[in-house]
């Protein structure tokens, strides 16, 4: 039985939510909070941070730096609109993680921030904004803020580096590279937890080296964890076949899968090398119309 | 749905053979529908139900105490209170609710009404438990050892069948190619969008209740509730609709039972509505079984003998177990014509979560089996598995294999077969294959598939209807079996306003409900149009023939008929069709009929599968997919287009993502975040084909197909697999675990 209605309050003004939040919790699209519930978890009175996402960009980019800052209050949906509409700049790995994030109507509610704060080892924007090494900013209850590197936000499954009364205002990652990627496995094609996934990174060089090789992965220790040292094994190398064994066969050096109802830690550490090689597959040139995809014919009056 | 707009104008008739939008679809979709759970009466109260969390254990004591005295609570029940404790006449029906024994994780043990849903469930925990726990059953293996923990006085067999025809390791020792196998299909959960619950209304007076509860078979539901409160049947009036889907879970759910006896109890109405958690543990499943075949075949391919045996698991008590065997045991030769077959089958008694009625009833556990053996031996002999089917598909009015029973002439499977292969998914699929990209593997793969159509010969399977014309040529048909989301009302209504020849707006069709409808028997069995719409046929049939021989002219003046019927009190007509006996039982002993229940009539069906298998990662998609069904005349094609799409889905789901997982007696699947069923997503093009056909019994020629659709999909997939990457997978659900388990043992090109 769902436990009882909570109070919610739902602040416009980013000054007014650290005021609020003295005995709260805040909120953004609730979709993690809403199953917790379900499932008998006593919520407090509740702050809802979507309200804010109105007196800011979804994402903008630094003309400079090309600097991508991301609310982590907009829902999902919108990020990838300001991803994708030439506004701000692009950044792969998250789009392609946000397009294969549970369905379309959880994207309209999640946000960047409610998937970070959970700090579910499966959370499936996580490991492209850790391979982009992004830093969270967090507004403390005085009202100032912190930024703290999101491999030292992340604490281990549920814990995370965040007070009482501290909320995430939104994400920071160098411009990313334009080649870059997200895969997941799950137990079917939506509205899955993952299994396990993959984000990656890098530059090609014209010779074909790969640069500033950067990886991370999903569900397969206590938080999204850093594939460094095969992306070290990849670094300024052309992704030859050595180079690829060397590099799936360096991924049991950073993972520690569990056995757990999804799926066995064999099972991840082999499809964790899968992933990769996939990853690392020669760039496939632009998908063309199946031809041999029958047309849907219903036959008459039918 | 429909192609031709025209076909769902206003045009008279004939209405079969034309898609007709469910009656009930604009309240669906607007929400403005009433399903029983949404049902609210003055004065109601709110139930719960306190269910074990432990798999096996005596009860020493149950404490209501506390729960009484919280404020609000109304009433508890316990099995104390219950007139006759029993969900059936016999001790494996098991109780209604827990007396002596805990025997499932799950089991209801208490029912509380109370002013308000939250005090209700409040007050389940606060009843105190004295349980000394037992050793678990966890699996047929323990049921069956020695010295295992007898679940019942009988022991922990539920139920055993076997047939045999003749000498079938004679037959193999000629064989070309035997195939020794064994398969494993999991326990499969129904996930109908509503869960059980409703409404019951005590009337004190009268000693009698009203139920509005989802049902698959409201007479029978009436007889155990008029049981277990000790009150004669025509006492309890069961209203089981409109209710949100059901796939076979509504034909062993205690509801009704748990509904009235709170109801009398309280003295008020009272409001019961599972959650999905409580569905997920106490709810019945789809058996799971272990089922090993040892098939015999010529170079040709020909089939020249069949052993089958299967182990099924019912949970604690018996629901459809030995009856789901008896539907395996008939369709352990699939669609298949050869020269001698046995089958042996047994079903056990553990704690792990009951198993019941589910659409396919014992038929795609053993499908999983034959269909892969011939996948297989095709393979190995070097033909095409389509071929290697048409070389031993069943003709119309050829002998059954096991049974060596008379089969209907409407049978087709030759055609559905022919049709498939015609057809572009098939005839293409080595370009489509050649056109794989990165780590993706294509392939394609077709299964055959045949379910019976009623409960069999010898059960005396009957459906009935009333129907009453009034002074405005209105007519009222009160019919069954019931609606259970498929809006099998629509469907009679067409079979009707053709018998009739009356518009069809001027027909009311009124299911579901003991008060009016006379006893048809189940929603099951692919028996609903089938039966229930030559029932209405019957009643119309009379009807017409009556005005005919008062030379009344009912189709053109319904109104002055209907004055004059009335007037001379033949206004009503009743009917009933029993379901045709096949014409010859072969060598079933006649005193045995039943005990086998070989079918007349079958639906078939052929499916065509395209999958693409990730070699890196083990995922498996499933693109497209035909279905090319034999079932007579679609009355209503798009209704059976319907029926075809989510049937292959069920199939779907078994076939890569379902599993109900229970481990020590313990469930480990408990919601639908871990219990995975298809998504959109995941849904392939699908294209439905009718062939043509026509059953003679069957009303305007048609016959039942609700559940061979759910049959072929898995052996498909797993067929497709093989010609993909080469190996065939002989377990369900196949996995992205389990596939790249296989392709990692067999490593393909």
């Amino acid at each position: 039985m769902t436990p009882a209605t909570p109070t919610l309050l739902r602040p416009t003004d980013p000054a007014a939510v650290s005021g609020l939040l003295a005995g709260a919790r805040a909120v953004a699209g609730g979709t993690d909070l809403l199953v917790q519930r379900r499932a008998g978890a006593e919520v407090p009175t509740l702050v809802d941070l979507t309200g804010l996402a109105r007196t800011r960009p979804a994402v903008t980019s630094d003309d400079a730096t090309g600097e991508l800052t991301i609310s982590a209050v907009h829902p999902l949906t919108d990020l990838a609109t300001g991803l994708t509409d030439g506004a701000a700049g692009a950044f792969p790995a998250l789009s392609a993680a946000i397009g294969q994030f549970a369905s379309t109507t959880i994207r309209n509610r999640a946000t960047i921030g409610g998937n970070l704060v959970t700090g579910s080892p499966a959370a499936d924007t996580v490991p492209a904004l850790l391979a982009a090494g992004a830093a969270i900013d967090i507004v403390t209850p005085d009202g100032g803020l912190r930024t703290v590197d999101l491999a030292a936000f992340l604490l281990g499954p549920r814990r995370v580096d965040l007070a009482a009364g501290e909320w995430v205002t939104s994400v920071r990652v160098a411009q990313p590279p334009v080649e870059g990627g997200f895969r997941k496995i799950g137990g079917r094609r939506a509205q899955a937890i993952s299994f396990l996934n993959l984000a990656w990174q890098w530059h090609r060089e014209p010779d074909g080296r790969l640069t500033g090789v950067r990886l991370a992965m999903g569900s397969v220790a206590p938080t999204v964890v850093r594939l460094r040292t095969a992306a070290a094994l990849l670094e300024a190398q052309l992704p030859t076949q050595d180079v690829v064994d060397a590099a799936v066969a360096a991924i049991d050096a950073d993972i520690s899968p569990i056995d757990d109802l999804r799926a066995s830690a064999h099972y991840r550490r082999r499809c964790a090398a899968g992933l990769l090689r996939e990853a690392l597959l020669p760039p496939s040139g632009t998908a063309r119309a199946d031809q041999y995809v029958t047309p849907t014919t219903r036959e008459k009056n039918q | 749905m429909t192609a031709d707009a025209h076909a769902i104008g206003t045009a008279p008739a004939p209405w079969v053979g034309r898609s007709r939008p469910s009656l009930e679809g604009n309240d669906i979709v607007t929400g403005a529908i009433t399903y029983v759970t949404d049902r609210r009466e003055d004065g109601m109260l709110h139930g719960s139900v306190l269910r074990s969390t432990v798999p096996h254990a005596r009860i020493d004591g149950i404490d209501v105490s506390e729960a009484l005295a919280l404020p609000g609570v109304v009433t508890v029940v316990t099995a104390a209170d219950v007139p006759v404790n029993a969900l059936g006449p016999r001790d494996v029906d098991g109780p209604a609710l827990a007396d002596t024994v805990i025997r499932q994780v799950g089991e209801a043990i208490a029912l509380i009404a109370a002013t308000d849903a939250r005090t209700a469930e409040a007050a389940a925990r606060l009843i105190r438990l004295d349980l000394t726990p037992l050793p678990v059953v966890d699996c047929p293996t323990a049921a069956a050892a020695p010295g295992a923990p007898q679940l019942h006085e009988g022991g922990n067999v539920s139920g055993a069948i076997a047939f045999s025809s003749g000498d079938v390791d004679a037959a193999l020792a000629d064989a070309h190619l035997v195939l020794r196998r064994r398969v494993r299909t999991p326990a499969q959960e129904h996930v109908a969008i509503e869960t059980p619950g409703g409404v019951a209304r005590w009337d004190a007076d009268a000693t009698s209740v009203t139920i509005w509860c989802g049902s698959q078979n409201p007479g029978l539901h009436q007889r155990k509730v008029a049981r277990a409160l000790d009150i004669p049947p025509e006492s309890v009036r069961m209203i089981a609709n409109p209710v949100g889907g059901a796939f076979g879970s509504r034909n062993d759910d205690p509801m009704p039972v748990f509904l009235a006896l709170l109801a009398r109890a309280a003295g008020a109405p009272v409001h019961v509505h599972m959650t999905r958690e409580d569905v997920m543990a106490a709810g019945a499943k789809r058996h799971p079984f272990w089922t090993s075949i040892d098939i015999g075949f010529t170079a040709a391919g020909r089939i020249l003998g069949s052993a089958v045996r299967a182990i099924a698991d019912t949970g604690p008590i018996i629901t459809s177990g030995p009856n789901v065997m008896k539907t395996s045991a008939e369709m352990s030769t699939g669609p298949y014509g050869f020269a001698v077959a046995s089958f042996d089958g047994t079903v056990y008694y553990t704690n792990n979560a009951n198993a019941g009625a589910f659409r396919g009833y014992g038929v795609p556990q053993v499908a999983f089996a034959i269909e892969n053996a011939i996948t297989e031996a095709a393979h190995e002999l070097g033909l095409d598995p389509a071929e290697v089917r048409l070389r031993n598909v069943l003709d119309g009015g050829d002998r059954h294999s096991l049974y060596r029973h008379r089969t209907t002439t409407s049978l087709n499977v030759r055609e559905t077969l022919r049709t498939a292969v015609e057809h572009p998914l098939w005839a293409q699929r080595r370009p489509w294959q050649a056109g794989a990209v990165g780590p993706w593997r294509r392939g394609t793969g077709i299964a055959v598939a045949m379910k019976g159509v009623g409960m069999g010969s010898g059960t005396g399977d009957t459906a009935r209807a009333r129907l009453h014309i009034d002074d405005r040529g209105h007519v009222i048909i009160w019919a069954g079996p019931n609606h259970t989301g498929q809006s099998i009302q629509t469907t009679y209504g067409q079979v009707a306003a053709d018998a009739l020849g009356l518009p069809i707006e001027t027909i009311d069709v009124r299911v579901g409900d003991t008060g009016g409808v006379p006893e048809s028997g189940p929603t099951a069995a692919s028996r609903s149009t089938y039966a229930g719409g030559a029932a209405v046929r019957a009643a119309c049939d009379e009807l017409v023939a009556r005005c005919r021989g008062l030379g009344l002219p009912l189709s053109t003046d319904a109104a002055g008929v209907g004055t004059k019927l009335l007037e001379l009190g033949e206004a009503e007509v009743n009917a009933e069709f029993r379901l045709p006996d096949t014409d010859d039982i072969g060598i079933v002993p006649p005193e045995q009929l039943a005990t086998f229940a070989p079918h007349r009539v079958y639906g078939t069906c052929t499916q065509v599968v395209r999958v693409e298998v990730n070699v890196l990662t083990g995922e498996v998609r499933v693109p497209e997919l035909l279905c090319v069904l034999d079932c007579g005349t679609p009355i209503n094609p798009a209704a059976t287009i319907g029926q075809a799409e989510g049937g292959i889905l069920q199939g779907l789901g078994l076939a890569i993502m379902e599993d109900h997982r229970v481990s020590e007696g313990i469930p480990r699947t408990t919601s639908l975040e871990n219990y995975l069923v298809p998504t959109i997503a995941d849904t392939p093009r699908m294209h439905t084909l009718f062939i043509e056909g026509s059953e003679d019994s069957g009303p305007f020629g048609a016959k039942g197909m609700s559940e061979v659709v759910v049959v072929p999909t898995p052996p498909a997939i797993a067929a497709a697999i093989l010609d993909a990457v080469g190996v065939l997978p002989q377990e369900l659900p196949i996995t992205p675990e389990r596939m790249l388990a296989l392709i990692e043992e067999a490593p393909c090109v």
